[in-house]
């Protein structure tokens, strides 16, 4: 062990060339993040009884708080959550790092977005060791376990990592797998407002909604979103597209599918049913009631728009490579008689 | 239902909080698939007897008690943070952007319907924009709250909803995460409202879902609960403006003191909020009924909720929820001149329950539910139940009313043994309002107490106080013979003196069994400590002299000094209160438990240069222990400075400026370490016995004053 505590050293620029007195680097270097929600990531590394590798640890941790990684025997993790609580005037300065025989490798207490590594290796005793943040309230579910000379069970299973992690396993092996469609989901996404809605339809295809501005925003083909860990954080991440979009409505939060002269109208949602699984929008709009159901064709969307009780033709918003039921095309706009807009039909095609 | 997780345990290892059995109570997990998200958002009870659950991943479920299983019930929801149930097939969430009405129409189990009832409210994107509630009323209208946003991120390029402009157009706030850190996010104020009714509390009409904000100046209220009368309770978490959590009782029009949502108060023409003077706003809000002192009570508030009848004694009383701890805290509260003020203390402190208790509702059965949440903060997912097992009771505190005074306390049992009373002590302190992040405990005191005999049911007593109440300060009482010994009651009104004044004690002399060791600027309590002459010149000397309630030994004067000690010998279980004022590098000392040769313990007074502690500076157990670094800080100098001994049994402790600054057990393995270390290490029977009260003459002048004692009853 004590060996293990003297290969334990922190390495920076100044002590690279000094590195040929140190154990021999024998291994892959092994990187691990602090990432949103108190998680290690990976939750598991494996090294070989006496491997001198090189630790990479990223705090990662979109959510601001600082933390620490330190490697520790094995069956010590109780005692070191416990001596983590000990907080006194030096806590601080060390760190957060408790002052106990079982801590055999630390780096420094680091803020988000910094990194440190050093050398470790591994003890001859093979185990399952474990990586732990100190910082306070973090100990009891941040850590991941180092497994030395030993091999992994079922992740899903694994008791010496926490249940967060397990689970977060089980949901990205879910997330893996092809999302069940027809699906909503709603989240924060990228360029579109706040209030977004992301639906995956039949035949692969897949667009967003936005219930702020009440229009279609754009449109994409083949996997769904990357929702990420999504709900295990504080809700800051906004989630991406997996596919090609092939179809994209820009403008701004204050384009809405239908167009009044007055700026001061603004359309008002009012949710959605399910029809087959597939949202129908509603909103009104200027004393209009309007419903949106948008499916899919191996070819890509179709937008079923029905204006209740127009009495004026309607402008809809149908800029770039849209194709309508009816209508009179007015640069962006499409001018839709009343008769028209109760069952109107814009597709866009994926090609 | 399943036993208890292990993660559950090591929660419990986290705050050193009890895994044993409660006396009366018992929690059992409900068991959640797993890899699922368990992050309970929100929990009704359908009128079918069914939970329906919010889940943070954006689904609602429904568990079956009667089967232990689970159905999806709704999906895709955006972060739903409060759940009420509507029927047995619709249920309102509300979630980040708007409250929904859930509802399945066509009666297969699955909602088809997402009625939008109110989305008026502003969105930035920024992450802290939470969204709590509902609370629904009587009549079918729901409470939301609107958290503020959060300076640790900037908002989006496209937002819902108004923009608040304040000097600071909205282009400085969309801008990269390293822009917005050395630049606007200073500007902006920790937490900021930018967008429509943040920091606002709303009310949204249950049929036409108008939204009409009703009260401002809130921070995090991630908890909205009516008492039995229907008055709307709003919790609110420790932060900037608030120096502690706190839980208000919300009334239209009123403002609850973070400053960021003032702009949207209807005709608002003043300035950036943060530019108004604390003490403008301090006029401007109103105070919270209950502070929960951070780190004492609670760090992050959640759901208040009324507790029913038959759920143990406590119907009409409320819970609360905690997220830092593995707690749930119980609410005693009154109304005291027009005002609701009253107490928190523990109800339940880990016996296998979560921590991040966000959510709590009673079943029909009254059986508390409770969901657990954490986002990226400290905390536990899950839902376990609590329930009362057996007819086993259990001694708490059943009531607490404040008096003109002092207090009034019932306790659900009977008191077994009255002279327990004596051990009840009370302290009290006041938070900073002010704009940075958080307050410590501020003027902080120790109050003596003297208690009433228990009435006829052996439950009830009062307790007065010798000094006077003092508004907006928060009482932290600790009944030792209660299961759950901490109580804060926070005081912001004091009610007329109507209450009949405690019976006299039998010592006529002193009503809280205080000796002035000075009365009537006499010595005649203290005679000559010398172990030479003593007995040869029994008076105090030349040197030693009282005058206007100040002991002064000065050594200019001619005449004969020497240690002083009380005449009264029989010293064990003891307070001593004093103020002391020590010559420049002046030494003295108030020694106690000594023998006849006066070798026994020192409460150090010392002039000393040391930037270090060391067991010679002031406050030491001289020789034996030194006090804490801390009370460096309390710049014991020249002037006055107080000190205080309590000796009772083993326990030894010193106080100094009204800190405990040095505390040790006779006999433990630290005693006979420092023991052994001192220069009484050859001391047979070393501090054992009762003693005089010793004032030490070091030859240097030295004063005291406020000298006083007290006997304490001790079973030791």
């Amino acid at each position: 062990m004590r060996r293990t505590l003297l290969g334990a050293v922190l390495l920076s620029a100044a002590l690279l060339s000094q590195l040929k007195a140190e154990p021999k680097v024998s291994g892959r270097p092994i990187t691990i993040r602090a990432i949103e929600g108190l998680q290690f990531d990976p939750p598991r590394s494996k090294m070989d009884p006496g491997q001198t590798v090189l630790f990479r640890f990223l705090n990662r941790d979109p959510s601001d708080q600082p933390h620490n990684f330190i490697i520790i025997k094995p069956g010590s993790l109780e005692a070191i959550q416990k001596a983590s609580l000990q907080i006194d005037a030096d806590s601080i300065t060390r760190g957060y790092i408790p002052e106990h025989e079982a801590v055999l490798a630390s780096t420094k207490l680091l803020i988000a977005d910094q990194s440190e590594e050093f050398i470790f290796t591994a003890p001859e005793e093979p185990g399952i060791y474990h990586y732990v943040c100190t910082y306070p309230g973090h100990s009891m579910v941040m850590y991941g376990a180092l497994y030395v000379g030993q091999k992994y069970g079922s992740i899903e299973k694994d008791q010496n990592i926490p249940q967060f992690a397990r689970d977060r396993a089980v949901r990205l092996a879910e997330a893996k797998k092809a999302v069940t469609r027809p699906k909503v989901r709603r989240l924060f996404m990228k360029e579109v407002g706040p209030a977004a809605i992301a639906v995956a339809l039949e035949n692969d295809m897949n667009y967003c909604w936005d219930a702020g501005n009440c229009r279609l925003r754009y449109t994409w083909s083949g996997d769904f979103i990357d929702e990420g860990d999504t709900s295990r954080s504080n809700g800051n991440r906004q989630a991406g597209i997996k596919g090609e979009k092939f179809w994209d409505g820009s403008g701004n939060e204050l384009t809405y599918t239908i167009k009044f002269d007055d700026p001061e109208v603004k359309p008002d949602f009012k949710g959605y049913r399910l029809i087959d699984g597939k949202p129908e929008f509603k909103y009104t709009i200027g004393g209009l009631e309007v419903t949106e159901f948008i499916t899919s064709t191996p070819d890509g969307i179709e937008n079923h728009i029905n204006v209740a009780n127009a009495k004026e033709p309607v402008k809809i918003y149908t800029k770039g490579n849209i194709a309508a039921s009816a209508g009179k095309r007015e640069g962006d706009y499409l001018v839709v008689e009343p008769g028209d807009a109760t069952e109107l039909k814009l597709t866009i095609s994926a090609k | 239902m399943k036993t208890c997780l292990t993660i559950f345990s090591l929660t419990l290892l986290a705050w050193g909080i009890s895994s044993a059995q409660h006396p009366a109570l018992k929690v059992d997990s409900i068991r959640i698939d797993p890899g699922k998200d368990r992050q309970v958002g929100g929990i009704d009870i359908l009128p079918n007897g069914k939970i329906a659950a919010a889940f943070h991943d954006g689904e609602v479920r429904i568990y079956d008690p009667a089967t232990e299983t689970w159905s999806i019930f709704a999906s895709g929801l955006h972060e739903p943070l409060g759940l009420v149930a509507e029927g047995n097939d619709s249920v309102t969430v509300v979630q980040r952007p708007e409250l929904t009405r859930i509802t399945d129409t066509d009666g297969d189990g699955v909602a088809d319907s997402y009625e939008t009832i109110c989305d008026d409210f502003g969105l930035s994107g920024n992450y802290h924009e939470f969204a709590f509630g509902p609370l629904k009323d009587k009549e079918g209208n729901y409470f939301v709250s609107l958290n503020v946003a959060s300076n640790g991120a900037p908002v989006r390029e496209e937002i819902r909803g108004e923009w608040l402009n304040l000097g600071l157009p909205r282009e400085d706030f969309y801008v990269s995460k390293e822009e917005w850190k050395d630049g606007v996010k200073i500007k902006a104020g920790r937490m900021y409202s930018r967008v429509p009714y943040r920091g606002w509390v709303v009310k949204i009409d249950g049929k036409n879902g108008e939204m009409t904000p009703w009260a401002s100046g809130f921070r995090s209220p991630n908890g909205l609960g009516f008492d039995a009368s229907g008055k709307l309770y709003v919790s609110d978490n420790q932060g900037d403006w608030l120096g502690t959590s706190k839980l208000h009782h919300v009334e239209k029009g009123k403002f609850y003191g973070h400053p960021a949502s003032l702009p949207w108060t209807e005709g608002y023409n003043g300035p950036n909020p943060l530019e108004i003077p604390v003490a403008e706003l301090e006029k401007m809000r109103t105070p919270a009924a209950v502070w929960f002192t951070q780190s004492t009570i609670a760090n992050s508030p959640t759901q208040p909720v009324l507790i029913p009848e038959g759920f143990g004694k406590f119907g009409g009383q409320m819970l609360i929820g905690e997220m830092n701890k593995s707690r749930i805290i119980r609410l005693l509260l009154e109304e005291v001149n027009g005002v609701t003020q009253g107490a928190c203390t523990p109800f339940l402190d880990g016996h296998g329950l979560d921590m991040g208790i966000n959510r709590l509702v009673f079943d029909k059965e009254s059986r508390l539910i409770a969901g657990s949440s954490h986002l990226s903060w400290p905390g536990g997912e899950g839902m376990a139940t609590i329930t009362f097992h057996g007819e086993k009771t259990y001694q708490d505190i059943q009531a607490i009313n404040i008096t003109s005074s002092g207090f009034e306390v019932t306790f659900l049992e009977p008191i077994t043994d009255p002279a327990s009373l004596k051990e009840v002590t009370l302290n009290r302190y006041t938070f900073d309002y002010h704009e940075s992040y958080g307050s410590s405990q501020i003027d902080k005191e120790d109050l003596e107490l003297k208690f009433s005999p228990l009435d006829d049911s052996g439950k009830q007593f009062a307790i007065e106080l010798a000094a006077s109440h003092k508004k907006d300060f928060c009482y932290e009482f600790n009944f030792p013979m209660a299961y759950n010994p901490l109580l804060c009651y926070t005081v912001r009104e004091i009610p007329e003196g109507d209450t009949a004044s405690l019976p006299a004690t039998d010592d006529p002399d002193d009503d809280y069994g205080w000796v002035n060791l000075l009365k009537n600027d006499s010595l005649a309590l203290w005679r000559n400590g010398s172990k030479t002459s003593r007995n040869k010149h029994p008076d105090v000397g030349e040197l030693w002299s009282v005058k206007d309630g100040v002991l002064s030994l000065d050594k200019s004067k001619k005449g004969r000094g020497g240690h002083i000690i009380t005449k009264q010998d029989d010293y064990f279980n003891f307070e001593l209160q004093f103020e002391f004022m020590i010559s420049k590098g002046g030494n003295s000392g108030v020694k106690y438990r000594v023998n006849e040769q006066t070798v026994g313990l020192e409460y150090q007074v010392f002039d000393d240069k040391s930037s270090k502690v060391t067991k010679n500076t002031v406050a030491a157990l001289y020789n034996l222990k030194a006090p804490t670094a801390e009370s460096k800080a309390k710049k014991p100098g020249k002037e006055w400075n107080t000190g205080r001994i309590i000796a009772v049994g083993k326990s030894l402790k010193h106080w100094l400026n009204g800190d405990l600054v040095m505390e040790i057990e006779f006999g433990s393995d630290e005693w006979k370490e420092a023991v052994a270390n001192s220069k009484f290490k050859d001391e047979s029977g070393f501090a054992s016995k009762p003693g005089p009260i010793l004032l030490q003459d070091h030859g240097d002048d030295v004063k005291y004053r406020n000298l006083r004692i007290r006997k304490i009853m001790s079973t030791e």
